[in-house]
């Protein structure tokens, strides 16, 4: 089968999502094409059904909390459109290993400073979440009910001592980058495929004037 | 607070993205030289741990830190700080499906120029009021960080209503009555974080503020007092009740309700929908009090120390 | 004649230093000299400074007395990167040393910073990592990986630089008996002036080292070589050391 490479599959899962986004409201036959084009997305990346259903269902909540006290058509549409750009999303999401999110956001298209920072949060952010996993286990481990005191532990203390943790783990990362030389800009290596950037291209303008037509700009 | 896809309007996300975009691009230019990657990151990511941390509002339903009074006390700088909070939504929307991919821009506004610029603000202005000595920072943070949050859930609630995809009367009673139960504990966390770094690590924090000149401090008071009252009033164009009788506070509702007295109370801004411009003008009153209070105790009280 | 070789061939020179953390000294007053050719053991009781000392040898940390001297250059702030270009440094905690989305631009990252065109680095980096065993991980995250392979990825990731003076931090904790014995092999085939290593593994380091320098009460209290130290068992138990455990 056809293998897409990480950036562009997260390329072309933003061009959908966005372009769904966009959709005239209450231009229901434009979102049944988006519907089919997901789901075609979420089988074609091979997403876990059980796991996909179960984040959409816990959106589903959230969404109709927001949409629902707007009633009629208009709060369906919105929940629906919203419901196909989750779809994408988390398809995607969950198409790509654990550890493999930063290495995804290397393919964003950002200025040089920005991905800079994005990369290294998202390299640092999967220790310190550790780090509050390890956290909550021992303070669980040291209160005497379990859980109910836990909520006494993640007070100030927890929270200030991870800010601490972080800041003292900040300066030896940088100090780690600066014996290898560096000096403030960062060297970033990015595979620019030339066909995939094509079909990208290509592929985007189908789905924005699928898009922009919903408008019915240029029917009558 | 996040924003989902498909909740704004094309032209309001083309408008909040630009904006976003621009800031941002500002943000990088005047953020302070010496200011490190690394910090500027971990920070960052540091703010995205603690917004895992969830804590009980009310009711069974649990919020958590939104982060940018934190981030903009502990980095200094409201640059960093809109960049900081701006790169925890821009992967809470690419990596975690929360918030829209369309609404980034959005959600930037709301939480990371909003949110950041009123803590900022706010914070060493209420400091100074409360005598500037540094161990009043944790209060006066605490403060800031639940109006900051209002304050961003009432440009988020604008932000729906100008996209026409809900009603005035209905969004912005039930965000603003939320995000005051929120913003309570967003204050609270705030301030007894930054009082556990004042005891273990104090030189992290800024140092003491000058304390304010004796005239200014009921000038400065009754200014802030005005900006957070004609907030609130202008998120109730139907009252509180609607929300306090949902969430059943409605003694609660009775005895805050007050009649307040501000320079937009009845002003409309023409052409727009009438509660709209209720609304509008309040937050322009806020945001021209808070700016009033600011200007007052950055410049006039230097001078004349 | 002689004597200006001897001077010569001395690379590290330490002089006096002295260095407090706020609270408490840690350094007080450390000299030794480290010549071409040597290879150094760090050896101490946990808490004892040695990683604080190797941080004020590389201008991590400056100390508030005395001076540090490295192929001929004091260290100050306005060398510390023409020193630093010549000086590997393994950290304690190699997490800290990996901090890119994948461990062969974590390897590169040093080669690029010094302007290495793209194509050659990334060549030279995956010869590295294909010695340390690591080259089926290239392309992943340094979380995927175990405690010491983050070890041997760091030490691959200073390397590249093919510096001249190289200061390990602990550098076998984490590693499995067989990977010991291979960095030992890796080590002693390097082309490098000066390796000072910090270290508790003492087996280890009595394979890999010819001289040793006991930090113990902020000072260096015993300098000597490894094979009269490893017969004086005693006294590195008095220090902190027992041989065996
Ligand atoms: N950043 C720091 N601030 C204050 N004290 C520190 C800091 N780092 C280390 N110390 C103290 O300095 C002493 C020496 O630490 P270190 O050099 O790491 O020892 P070693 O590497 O020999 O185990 C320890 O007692 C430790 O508590
Ligand atoms: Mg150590």
């Amino acid at each position: 089968m056809l293998k897409l490479s990480l950036f562009l599959r997260l390329r072309l899962s933003l061009i959908l999502v966005i372009s769904t986004a966009l959709i005239k409201t209450n231009n229901w036959s434009f979102l049944f094409i988006y519907i089919l084009i997901a789901l075609c997305w979420c089988i074609f990346l091979k997403t876990p059904i059980k796991i996909l259903l179960k984040l959409l269902g816990a959106e589903l909540i959230l969404l109709s909390l927001m949409a629902l006290p707007l009633g009629g058509e208009k709060a369906g549409f919105l929940m629906v459109r919203s419901l196909i750009c989750l779809l994408i999303m988390n398809s995607f999401l969950l198409s790509v290993p654990k550890y493999h999110l930063s290495i995804a956001l290397k393919g964003l298209p950002l200025p040089k400073k920005m991905q800079e920072i994005v990369i290294l949060t998202g390299e640092y952010l999967e220790i310190l979440l550790l780090e509050i996993q390890h956290m909550e286990i021992s303070a669980k481990l040291r209160s005497l009910n379990g859980n109910s005191n836990w909520l006494r532990y993640i007070s100030a203390a927890m929270i200030g001592s991870l800010y601490l943790r972080s800041l003292d783990r900040a300066q030896r990362v940088y100090d780690a980058m600066v014996i290898r030389g560096y000096n403030g800009t960062f060297p970033l290596e990015i595979d620019n495929n030339k066909s995939e950037n094509f079909m990208l291209i290509i592929l985007s303008i189908m789905v924005m004037s699928l898009t922009f037509s919903s408008y019915k700009i240029w029917i009558n | 607070m996040h924003i989902p896809d498909g909740f704004i309007s094309p032209p309001v996300a083309v408008m909040t993205t630009v904006i976003s975009a621009g800031v941002l691009t500002l943000s990088f230019s005047k953020m302070g030289k010496d200011v490190k990657a690394p910090v500027i990151a971990l920070t960052t990511a540091f703010i995205f741990a603690a917004q895992m941390i969830n804590f009980p509002v009310a009711g069974g339903t649990s919020g958590h830190l939104l982060g940018a009074t934190l981030a903009v006390v502990i980095l200094g700088d409201p640059w960093v700080a809109t960049i900081s909070i701006s790169t925890v939504l821009l992967i809470q929307a690419l990596l975690f499906a929360d918030g829209g991919i369309t609404a980034l821009g959005a959600n930037i506004f709301n939480m990371g120029i909003v949110g950041v610029w009123v803590s900022w603000l706010l914070v060493t202005t209420i400091q100074r009021l409360l005598g500037g000595a540094k161990k009043r920072l944790p209060l006066a943070a605490g403060i800031t960080a639940a109006i900051s949050t209002v304050s961003a859930a009432v440009s988020c609630s604008l932000l729906l209503i100008i996209s026409g995809t809900a009603p005035l009367n209905l969004v912005l009673p039930a965000m603003t009555g939320t995000h005051i139960l929120i913003g309570v504990g967003e204050g609270l966390i705030t301030g007894s974080v930054l009082r556990y770094l004042l005891a273990t690590n104090p030189d992290l924090l800024p140092d003491d503020e000058s304390k304010l000149d004796k005239w200014l401090v009921p000038v400065i008071g009754t200014l802030l007092v005005a900006g957070v009252l004609s907030l609130l009033a202008s998120s109730w164009p139907d009252g509180l009740e609607k929300v306090a009788e949902n969430l059943g506070f409605i003694h609660l509702a009775e005895n805050v309700r007050v009649e307040v007295p501000t320079p937009f109370a009845d002003y409309q801004i023409s052409g727009i929908n009438e509660q709209i411009g209720t609304s509008i003008s309040g937050v322009l009153g806020t945001l021209i009090c808070f700016g009033l209070a600011f200007f007052m105790t950055k410049f006039i009280s230097r001078k004349s120390a | 004649m002689d004597k200006l070789d001897q001077k010569k061939s001395v690379i590290i020179t330490v002089d006096n230093i002295k260095f407090d953390y706020e609270k408490q000294s840690i350094l007080q007053g450390i000299s030794f000299n480290l010549k071409a050719g040597e290879r150094v053991a760090l050896l101490g009781r946990t808490g004892a400074g040695k990683s604080t000392l190797l941080n004020n040898l590389i201008g991590l940390k400056f100390p508030q007395k005395g001076e540090i001297i490295i192929d001929g250059l004091k260290l100050e702030k306005k060398n510390i990167a023409d020193i630093r270009k010549n000086i590997g440094f393994a950290f304690q905690n190699p997490e800290d040393q990996l901090f890119m989305p994948t461990i062969l631009e974590d390897v590169m990252f040093g080669l690029l910073n010094y302007k290495i065109p793209a194509s050659i680095a990334k060549e030279k980096a995956r010869f590295l990592l294909d010695k340390f065993g690591l080259i089926a991980y290239e392309n992943r995250s340094s979380h995927e990986l175990s405690g010491g392979q983050k070890r041997l990825a760091a030490l691959a990731s200073i390397l590249a630089l093919e510096p001249n003076i190289l200061i390990l931090d602990e550098p076998t904790n984490g590693l499995d008996p067989a990977w010991r014995k291979k960095l030992a092999e890796i080590l002693l085939n390097l082309p490098i002036k000066v390796i000072l290593i910090a270290s508790h593994d003492l087996n280890w380091v009595k394979k890999t080292t010819q001289r040793a320098l006991i930090l113990d009460q902020g000072q260096i209290q015993l300098d000597q070589s490894i094979i009269s130290l490893f017969q004086q068992e005693s006294v590195l138990e008095s220090y902190g050391l027992p041989l065996d455990w």
